[in-house]
């Protein structure tokens, strides 16, 4: 998938999970320290990098507020982690 | 609608117990009878650390904090710490921005009284990724060993194959086991001149083998008579006791099932173990493995030592595979509320490192 195509899934995947989704989210929006995700949102969320980074991603080391704050952050994380866990 | 957010006030026990339908179970007197014993009759926080958020339909979220006391690095002086739980909101509120408010004024109010850390004993998938958001760190997984039946496994390929007839039978083989997985026990008239198996807690004994056992520095949490009388009494919980007798207790294993109809009722859970020796803990285990015929047993892996956990797989108890947060371990989490801490640490040991901690599946409300 490319960049720009996993943007528009993940601003999808939002839109359908996340009510308080402002009309316009730019990718610097802050989601996570502004309140606008909720328990939900984030779970959603979570479920959403889970799939993309690929089978047992293990979150526990991150502080996840620092890493996946806006749309921006969330795409650079899925990539950093999509390359480790791909085979060499 | 406004939304206000609000300590907990006597008033509000009904509109808990209504709410917490979404999360401890389907009944609300069993759900109120659980908050009374959990916030009210807790021995080291009697006093009610709960936020609700409140509408004029009532409360539409909850986040409470329970009382749990804990010792570290051989030191006498009892620690007191709150456990974080209960996360709960009205399936017609979520994602309505609750959680932030409820959470900083739960933080708040613990702030105010003293607490300088939180712990978080068994976070399922949405208060993990919450919690992650908001401060907490991971501490570790439970690292969960199950042991399942032959009969679970042949039940499972059944349902799965989508066939009324298969479907009837998989039921049919794993009814009793999942109605009331301690039938066998509580069947069994097997008699041990050493072993004994009861529903009812010899809290005083064990508090005092637990004490002649002592304990190597590790962070664990307390346990004398008067937190093991309480903790017993849980009202969502159902226990058996096994016992091995000598001049005094040598030694004892305890047995838990969730009697909640939002939980796995068809589960039981080594939740407590401790013995004199590795031969009578081992006898116990035989025992209860033997007298249960359990269809589904689990027990935390987290603490055991090297040793008791080659012997739970030699009984066949396996770690699970693969965990996803759809089917997740349950995770230890902390928070500190003081921001100037660097290092987290009670009484010297740190706080992120698990092989600090004798964790016991007990001490969390999953035991």
């Amino acid at each position: 998938m490319s960049n720009a195509s996993l943007r528009q899934n993940l601003v999808h995947t939002l839109r359908q999970n996340v009510p308080l989704l402002p009309d316009h989210v730019d990718d610097q929006t802050s989601l996570i320290r502004s309140g606008i995700l909720d328990s939900a949102g984030l779970f959603h969320l979570a479920l959403w990098i889970e799939q993309h980074v690929g089978g047992s991603f293990d979150f526990t080391n991150y502080d996840l507020a620092a890493e996946w704050d806006t749309i921006n952050d969330v795409l650079r994380f899925v990539e950093r982690h999509r390359d480790r866990q791909r085979p060499r | 609608m406004g939304i206000e957010f609000i300590p907990y006030r006597p008033e509000h026990a009904s509109a808990i117990a209504r709410l917490q339908t979404h999360l401890w179970s389907g009944d609300e007197e069993r759900n109120a009878a659980y908050f009374r014993w959990k916030y009210l009759e807790n021995p080291f926080l009697p006093e009610p650390v709960v936020m609700l958020a409140m509408s004029d339909e009532g409360a539409v979220a909850m986040r409470g904090a329970f009382g749990s006391a804990w010792e570290a690095n051989h030191s006498p002086d009892l620690l007191f710490i709150p456990c974080v739980d209960d996360m709960v909101v009205d399936p017609a509120h979520r994602n309505h921005g609750l959680m932030r408010p409820l959470m900083d004024g739960l933080f708040d109010t613990l702030a105010a009284r003293g607490s300088q850390y939180l712990f978080s004993l068994s976070a399922a998938p949405v208060t993990l990724v919450v919690s992650l958001a908001t401060g907490w760190r991971a501490v570790g997984s439970t690292d969960p060993l199950g042991r399942v039946a032959r009969s679970v496994v042949v039940a499972r390929h059944l349902r799965a194959a989508r066939v009324p007839l298969l479907r009837r039978l998989a039921r049919r083989l794993v009814f009793h086991s999942e109605r009331d997985p301690f039938r066998h026990l509580d069947r069994s008239r097997r008699r041990l001149r050493r072993i004994t198996m009861v529903r009812e807690p010899r809290s005083e004994e064990m508090a005092a083998l637990a004490k002649r056992m002592g304990n190597d520095g590790r962070i664990r949490h307390v346990r004398d008579a008067r937190y093991l009388d309480w903790k017993f009494r849980n009202p969502m919980a159902d226990y058996r006791f096994f016992y091995f007798d000598e001049q005094a207790l040598g030694g004892y294993l305890v047995l838990h099932r969730t009697v909640s109809d939002r939980g796995d009722r068809a589960c039981v859970s080594i939740v407590e173990w401790e013995a004199m020796s590795t031969k009578m803990r081992l006898a116990l285990l035989d025992e209860a493995l033997y007298r249960g015929a359990f269809a589904n047993l689990e027990t935390w892996g987290v603490s055991l030592s090297a040793p008791l956990r080659s012997e739970l797989e030699r009984r066949g108890f396996r770690a699970s595979a693969q965990r996803t947060l759809r089917n997740p371990c349950h995770q230890i989490l902390v928070r500190c509320l003081d921001p100037s801490v660097a290092d987290w640490t009670l009484n010297g040991r740190p706080l992120l490192d698990v092989s600090q901690w004798d964790l016991r599946q007990l001490h969390s409300m999953a035991g």
